[in-house]
Order: structure tokens, then C-alpha cells, then sequence
């Protein structure tokens, strides 16, 4: 009776091999890995730790001249952050690579904010405030400002090969460091190297 | 040794071109930088059949055309060829997190009606978690040049914008130029290229040996939902399937998980990352493109419906709604014909036991209700291990087995006879489930297999809520599995219980007296009723001759047993059994070869052509011509089926709603094993009968009715299905 209950002719009946309770048990357990090593192997790679990317200056440049445009519209230069270090960087949302990195920069921006150290991501989208407060929103990104240079006129001052491209400026507005590509920012390793460069240990 | 000097050369080169490039990279100035690179690697011999390579060392495009010249015909095979160095890759139409695939204007041609651009199937990259789409090394996306002019010269002056990335991007802007002079279409150096581009491009699920059989949306328990794509196809095995979805409204899913998807061969993919609620993904326009290393892709649009463990919202738990839904289903199932008669009668036998026997009384149930709950743990570890086994399991496939049928119809048959007192001698102790008590030993090995008899009854009816539960059930582990199946068990156990845990219960049970023999007699008329009714299903799965047999078979059985209960009055002795058995054999010889014959046919769609036959695709063709689609899946052994058939859907009003030309209404038989309909119901987290869904310009996720449903439901569910429409005429 049983046998009719399961239907289609069981293959419980004539399984696969010779199956013990414990040779059942363990392909069932192993299953979901020999499946999941049936996935696609993506081509995968991860955020680079900071030191790895970032390339110090020394002695500091002078950087050269640039502005970017706040969310309201409102040109910013640099000297509107004297006195406070800088972690500059030029972004798109189109940009996998700088999208990786930003949830890292947001952290890193509440993690310094008490240093006085300003994180200002720098967007290059031609379509400006609209698809950077959309990514914003969807992403939670909290503690970064909302900056735009639709034209693209930082990445061409600073004659960058390409973004995410980031720079950090001293208090006196010097140019210490540059990096190219992702990074880490928010390690503690990381956070330790913005604060040396921008403070030079002097102050903090 | 040869190679050193060479590499070193190449290298003092690197810093100059660096060099170079770095200052060309104004982006602003970006399209005068390509024309400056055209010209400089413009020296080289033209060849009509491309155009010049435009970037850098990163990543640059040209145009390639197939044929040298643009010879008579109308259409022009060109290609916009990417050339991407190792790491770098460029973006595939939807590039998935984020990126900006390559897009061609063509102002400034020449001669061009129309260009359109081809996709071949992408491949997946990741960086840190995120999703992108692309190719990487050398790609060619095929144009379908269109001349306006067939036989003059095509000037293609293409604007191409796109981006490419490593750990660092780049967007790229490139201006090509190509032109093709009258003369003989003579196929040039890229047409091999451009022919393998095109063999690249994705093209129907039927092109690679596959078909859809359902995709399907839950929510994930994490604010997202899953998206199950199921897959059939004996002869194409994919060994490396990814799978990719346009038209989410946010993100980018990583690649599926992959199960085999069952009995018919195929593959079910899982993705179950998606960024969106299950309920926002319902019917909505979904293309997916599934691929399987480089060697074969399909595309194809599907509108996933809603799978229905989302309708039980917490994920993981099993809700204490289905674990209530499995016991009062079980508690029902007391009362259906096919099982009512053994455990009452047992149960009233007891009523003979005194008070002095109560301690016989208590531990004889107490074996029945370990007989019924065993019994249920059996039917879990079966079904288990057929869900294991990769095999279409739901509720009531049994019946779609001609043996389990005619196994039951005689089983039924004896019992009947059995409760009649046509049986005398002793059979199995099962068997021996009627009012005469049974001799204290063995009493308990006796009340135990009437509970496990009890059980696999159970399960030739299906009672309300014992559908609900065991679909829910058996869309998940084993361990739901048996969870529900206990619930269940102790729900047909629990007047048994009951009666154990207070043997003086049964005193107030009425004294035993005639009125059991009537009640015998009618017990087992009620099973004699299920047996004919059985029978009824045989003839629906294996035929009316197969049907017709086991009727007959049945009545001789039954003729004999009522004929040696008379001889037995008078001859003592006669060999019985053997003329029994006799019997038995000569008939079942009979019915064993019309099982075999091919059942007669009994599409869905019926004589008075309301009822179409179940056509998935139909749904989505009917809702969009703004028509309201009944979908009704039925099973000849579904009594709850019959009941809904029978008193809400073959009588007005809804009879004449859905007779009317707004209504498109589909039968979807399952009486017999159909692997659509199987996926169909599981689309919808069922693995069982019935399921009525409701379609239309409304609701085009479908509303799924209750297991019993009411007229004014379905015109309800009707008029909410059309409800768009009526809105817009408003």
C-alpha cells in the first residue's frame, strides 16, 4: 500500500546506490555545497587596504586649482575648507569600483568628523544631483555631502586616468597624498595614516 | 635570451606613452583626443572591411563591416568590435550594479536607414560584493545595418560612448568611421568575427533544448525576495548556468543557486538576493538571459508568480496557523467515509470493555494512536525521501496511480464485507477492526495496525486544511515535513487520545446493543461508497474498461464472501478461501492488462465549451487583450474539486459569468500525473488540489481563491481581477 502511495515508481525502491542511513544523510548535507560549487565563478576581487593604493607626497604639493558644486548649486573651492583636512575624492554612481568604496567612505567620513577632517566625494555624473541623491537614498550613504562637477573639470585639472581617484589635502591646503582606485577607508590602519598625513602629527 | 633585450625596449617605451595618454585625458576634450588617435593610427593601409581602432591601451572600439563593398543588398552585417586589455571589461546592455554600456549614435552617416545593435551573453564580474555584467577581452556586438539606398556606398560615421573598468574606470567616447563603396559584397577578414558574434548573441529557450516551466517569486526574510527559475530540458545539461534578470527595479542579483529541477531533467535557478519585496516583482515584465559558460545562452521574458510560502510570512518557522490547519485536518479526517468507519468502531468496541478493564481499555488505544502516528511518521519518511529522490510529489498523486486505486477499491471492498460480518475467518489483524472483540494476546499488536490501517486510509480521502497543511509541508525540509505529518497524526489520534486519557469516557459512549450492527451495516456502505467512488477515479486515469473489471472483480469478490457466508450456515468446511482466491486471480488476470491500455482522453476542455484546456502562457496573452483568466486545477479524485465543480462553478452566477466573452476560463486536469501543471500548482507553493486563480487586467498576479470556494468569492475575485479595466471605461 505504501508503495502505491508514493506514486511514480519509487525510486525508493531502486536507489541510485546502495544507500546506508548515514551515506543519505551525508550527500544530503554535502548537497547544497557541491551545488553551490556548480555556481559560476565570477570574477571577484576586493576593496584594496588603503596602504596598498595610496601614494604619499613628499614634501606637499600645491594642488592645483579646481571647484565642484554643492547640492544647492553653489561653487566650492577648497579654501572654503582651510584649516580642515581633506579626503577628496572623485566618483560616479556608473563606476563599480567607486561604489565599492563608498560605503567605506561614509563610515570613514563619521569616523573623522571629530578630527576635523572633511571627506568630500565629488560626483562627475553628467546627470548631476538626480542620480547621486537616488544612490544616496538607496545605499544609506549618511554622512557624506552631496557633491557634483558634472563637467568633469576636477578629473581634467588633476589629469586623472580614471576614477575613483582621491587626494588629501592638508590644513594649509597642501596636497599629501593621492590614490587611484578602491580603497579600505575606514580600517583603523587607514584611519591612522589620513590622520598622520593630514596632521602630520603635529595636531590632532 | 631573445626576449630580455625586447622587454626591456618595450618598457623605456611605457613611461612615454604613459605620458601621452595621461595628458590626452581631459575627458571634456575626449572626442578631439580619439579623432587625434585616428589620425596618428591612420598611416596604416586602410581596409574597407574596418574602421581604425579608437582608445587606448585600456580598452578602444572599431567598426567592422563583413563585406568589403556594399554589393546589391539591402542589409549591411557590421559589428562594433571592443578590444579590452587583461582585467578591463566593458559593459553588456544592462551592466548590472552600475556602468554605462556602449551606445552608438550615428549622425553624420551615410546611406543608413537603420543600425540595430545585437547583445552576445554577458559574463559575470564582481568586485567586493557587487554585480556588473560585461565582457572582457575581445567582443564584437553584431549591427544589423539597414541601407537606405541598397547599392550605394555606406558612410558609417558612428559616436560610441561607453565605459570600461578595472579597479579604476573610464569612459570612453570614440568616433569611427567607415566606408563601404559600391562594388561586390565579397565577404572581408571580419565577417568570420561578426558571424561568431552573432552565433554569441542569445537566442530562444528552444534553441538550446530548454523550456520554461515556471519562475517564480518569494520573499526572501530579509526585506527582499528569491526569484526560482525553473528550467526543463532532458538533453541540455548545463554545466555552468548563470543566470541574469533585466527590468528589476533596483539591483543587481548574484549568481543563482543551481538545482537539478526533478524528474524531467532541466535545472531550477535560484536567485536570492534581490533588492526589491516579493510583492513588487509579481507579474512584472521580467527578461531574463540564462547562459551557460560560453557555449550556449537563451533569452527570454517571464512574469514571475507569487511562490506561496510568501503567503505564510515569517520564514524560516513553520506557523502556528499550518501546524493548526495539519491537526484539525487530521482531526477531519475522523469523520471522512474512508476512515471513520475503522477508528469509531473501534473505538465503540471498547464501549464493551468494563470499568474493570480500564487499564486494557487505556493501553490498547494508546497502540492504535502509536499505530496512526507511525503510521503518518512512515508517510513522511516516504515522501521525504521521493523529495530527496529529485520526484514530483503533492498530495494525492497516489490516486494518480492505477494500482494504488484498485489496491484500495478491493481493500475497500473486504473491509466492507468485513463490517457485514461476511468475513468470519481470520485475515490479518488489521483487517479485524469490527465490533467482536479480539482475544487479549495480540490485542495490542491488533489495535496498532488498525491505527497504521487507519492512516494509509486516511489517505484515499483528503480532508479541508489537510491539503493546506501538506502543501506547505512539502515546499519545505524534512524537517517541516515531519513536523506537519505529527501535527497531523495526532489530530486523527486525538479522539483516541482523548478516550485514553479518560477511559471513563466511554461510559457515557451509548451501551452497546443493536444499534452497533446497524451502524456496521452502515459503515460499511460508506466504504463500499468510497470503493465505487474509487472506481470512479480509475476510469478518469486508466480508462472505463480497467474501471468496468475492477467493478466487476469487486462485485465477485463480494458475491462470494456473501455466498460463503450462506453456504457456511449449512456445509461446514467447504474449502472457501480457495474458491476465494480463485476467484480472485481469474479476475485480477483480467484487469491487469486493461490497466496497461491507454486511458481514454479527457482533455480539460469539456462539451460545453466554457473550459479551455490549461495553456500557461494563455494567461499572460488573455490579460493583455484585457480579458479576466479563471484558472481552475482539478482532479477527478479531489472530492473538495468535485464540490466546488459541482456547486459553485457549473451553477450561476458564476457559471454565467464566466460563459461570458470577458472571461476566459481554463481547466487544468491533474487527475492524471501532468509535470505542467505539478510546477504550476508549486508556482503557487500547492502541491495539491484544488487551486483556482483569478487573472485580469487588475490583479494580473493572479488571486488565489480558497480551497473551498463560494460563488460570491469568485464573482468577487472576478470582478477585482477586472477591475482596470472597468476603472478606464469609467
Amino acid at each position: 500500500m505504501s508503495s502505491a502511495w508514493l506514486g511514480r515508481r519509487a525510486s525508493l525502491l531502486h536507489p541510485p546506490r546502495s544507500l546506508t542511513r548515514r551515506s543519505m544523510l551525508a550527500t544530503f548535507a554535502v548537497a547544497p555545497w557541491g551545488l553551490a560549487a556548480l555556481a559560476p565563478r565570477a570574477e571577484a576581487a576586493q576593496l584594496a587596504a588603503l596602504s596598498r593604493v595610496l601614494i604619499e607626497l613628499r614634501p606637499p604639493q600645491k594642488p592645483p586649482g579646481f571647484s565642484f558644486l554643492s547640492a544647492r548649486g553653489e561653487k566650492r573651492t577648497l579654501a572654503d575648507y582651510r584649516g580642515q583636512g581633506v579626503v577628496l575624492n572623485i566618483w560616479a554612481t556608473w563606476c563599480v569600483p567607486c561604489l565599492a568604496e563608498m560605503p567605506a567612505l561614509d563610515r570613514l567620513s563619521a569616523l573623522v568628523k571629530d578630527f576635523t577632517i572633511s571627506v568630500l566625494p565629488v560626483s562627475i555624473d553628467t546627470q548631476g544631483l538626480k542620480v547621486v541623491k537616488q544612490y544616496y537614498a538607496a545605499h544609506r550613504i549618511a554622512h557624506l555631502p552631496i557633491l557634483l562637477d558634472p563637467n568633469g573639470e576636477i578629473a581634467a585639472a588633476f589629469k586623472v586616468p580614471g576614477i575613483p581617484a582621491s587626494f588629501l589635502f592638508d590644513r594649509q591646503g597642501r596636497l599629501v597624498a593621492r590614490c587611484l582606485g578602491p580603497a579600505n577607508w575606514d580600517t583603523p590602519h587607514a584611519i591612522a595614516t589620513i590622520r598622520r598625513l593630514i596632521s602630520d602629527g603635529k595636531d590632532s | 635570451m631573445m626576449a630580455a633585450p625586447c622587454r626591456y625596449k618595450w618598457l623605456r617605451v611605457v613611461p612615454a606613452i604613459m605620458k601621452l595618454l595621461e595628458s590626452r585625458f581631459a575627458w571634456r576634450l575626449a572626442g578631439i583626443a580619439a579623432a587625434a588617435f585616428a589620425i596618428l593610427l591612420s598611416a596604416g593601409p586602410a581596409r574597407a572591411a574596418a574602421s581604425n581602432w579608437v582608445g587606448n591601451q585600456y580598452a578602444a572600439v572599431r567598426l567592422i563591416t563583413a563585406e568589403r563593398a556594399t554589393g546589391s543588398s539591402s542589409m549591411v552585417d557590421a559589428g562594433l568590435e571592443i578590444r579590452l586589455a587583461p582585467g578591463w571589461h566593458a559593459y553588456w546592455r544592462d551592466p548590472g550594479a552600475a556602468g554605462i554600456p556602449p551606445s552608438i549614435t550615428w549622425q553624420g552617416s551615410h546611406n543608413l536607414a537603420a543600425a540595430k545593435l545585437s547583445w552576445p551573453a554577458p559574463r559575470r564580474f564582481t568586485l567586493d560584493g557587487l554585480q556588473t555584467y560585461g565582457y572582457a577581452g575581445r567582443t564584437v556586438l553584431p549591427i544589423a545595418v539597414t541601407l537606405a539606398k541598397p547599392g550605394a556606398p555606406l558612410v558609417l560615421h558612428a559616436s560610441v560612448a561607453y565605459s570600461a573598468c578595472r579597479n579604476i574606470c573610464i569612459p570612453f567616447h570614440a568616433v569611427l568611421d567607415l566606408t563601404l563603396p559600391t562594388g561586390i559584397a565579397a565577404p572581408g577578414a571580419e565577417a568570420g568575427m561578426i558571424a561568431a558574434a552573432r552565433a554569441a548573441v542569445p537566442g530562444s529557450l528552444a534553441g538550446i533544448g530548454l523550456s520554461l516551466r515556471s519562475a517564480t517569486v518569494s520573499p526572501n526574510g530579509k526585506g527582499g525576495s528569491e526569484l526560482a527559475v525553473s528550467l526543463a530540458g532532458r538533453d541540455a545539461m548545463l554545466t555552468r548556468p548563470d543566470l541574469f534578470v533585466e527590468g528589476l527595479p533596483q539591483g543587481a542579483p548574484g549568481p543563482p543557486h543551481v538545482a537539478s529541477a526533478g524528474d524531467g531533467g532541466g535545472v531550477r535557478l535560484l536567485l536570492t538576493d534581490i533588492d526589491v519585496p516579493a510583492a513588487r516583482l509579481v507579474g512584472r515584465n521580467l527578461v531574463f538571459t540564462v547562459t551557460n559558460g560560453a557555449d550556449r545562452a537563451a533569452t527570454f521574458a517571464a512574469q514571475p508568480a507569487l511562490a506561496a510560502p510568501g503567503n505564510f510570512a515569517p520564514a524560516s518557522l513553520i506557523p502556528v496557523a499550518v501546524i493548526a490547519a495539519a491537526f484539525f485536518g487530521g482531526l477531519l479526517l475522523n469523520v471522512m467515509p474512508c476512515v471513520l468507519p475503522v477508528l469509531s468502531l473501534k473505538l465503540l468496541s471498547l464501549a464493551r470493555l468494563a470499568g474493570a478493564e480500564r487499564r486494557t481499555v487505556r493501553f490498547e488505544l494508546m497502540a492504535m494512536a502509536g499505530g496512526i502516528i507511525f503510521g503518518f511518521l512512515l508517510l513522511a519518511a516516504g515522501l521525504i525521501a521521493l523529495k530527496e529522490a529529485g520526484a514530483a510529489i503533492g498530495w494525492g498523486i497516489q490516486f494518480q496511480s492505477p494500482w494504488f486505486l484498485i489496491a484500495m477499491t478491493i481493500v475497500m471492498v473486504l473491509f466492507a464485507a468485513d463490517l457485514w460480518g461476511w468475513i468470519s475467518i481470520t485475515v490479518p489483524g488489521a483487517n479485524r477492526a469490527a465490533a467482536i472483540p479480539i482475544r487479549a494476546h495480540g490485542r495490542h499488536t491488533s489495535a496498532f495496525l488498525v491505527g497504521l490501517f487507519a492512516t494509509f486510509l486516511s489517505t484515499s480521502c483528503t480532508a479541508p486544511f489537510v491539503g493546506t497543511a501538506v502543501g506547505f509541508a512539502l515546499s519545505r525540509g524534512p524537517l517541516e515535513i515531519v513536523a506537519i505529518f505529527l501535527a497531523m497524526a495526532i489530530g486523527l489520534a486525538a479522539p483516541t487520545l482523548t478516550v485514553a486519557a479518560a477511559p471513563s469516557l466511554v461510559s457515557l459512549l451509548p451501551r452497546p446493543g443493536r444499534w452497533m450492527v446497524w451502524l456496521s451495516w452502515i459503515f460499511g456502505a460508506l466504504l463500499l461508497a468510497t470503493a465505487a467512488w474509487l472506481v470512479t477515479v480509475l476510469a478518469r486515469v486508466s480508462g472505463v474498461d480497467a474501471a468496468l473489471a475492477v467493478t466487476g472483480l469487486a462485485a465477485v469478490l463480494l458475491g462470494l464472501l456473501a455466498a460463503r457466508r450462506w453456504l457456511d450456515a449449512r456445509l461446514v468446511g467447504l474449502r472457501r478461501a480457495g474458491v476465494g482466491l480463485a476467484g480472485a486471480v481469474v479476475l485480477a488476470a483480467l484487469v491487469v492488462p486493461l490497466v496497461g491500455m491507454p486511458a481514454q482522453k479527457r482533455q480539460g476542455a469539456d462539451q460545453s465549451g466554457i473550459w479551455h484546456p490549461f495553456v500557461p502562457a494563455a494567461i499572460a496573452a488573455n490579460i493583455a487583450d484585457g480579458r479576466t483568466v479563471l484558472v481552475n486545477v482539478t482532479a477527478a479524485w479531489c472530492l473538495i474539486c468535485q464540490v466546488n465543480e459541482v456547486t459553485v462553478l457549473d451553477r450561476n452566477p458564476v457559471a454565467a459569468r464566466i460563459a461570458g466573452a470577458n472571461v476566459f476560463a481554463m481547466r487544468a486536469d491533474w487527475t492524471k500525473p501532468n509535470a505542467g501543471i505539478t510546477d504550476y500548482l508549486q508556482s503557487f507553493g500547492h502541491y495539491g488540489v484544488p487551486l483556482d486563480v483569478v487573472y485580469g487586467p487588475g490583479a494580473p498576479r493572479g488571486i488565489v481563491l480558497p480551497d473551498l470556494i463560494t460563488a460570491p468569492e469568485v464573482i468577487k475575485a472576478l470582478d477585482r481581477a477586472a477591475g482596470a479595466t472597468r476603472e478606464a471605461e469609467r
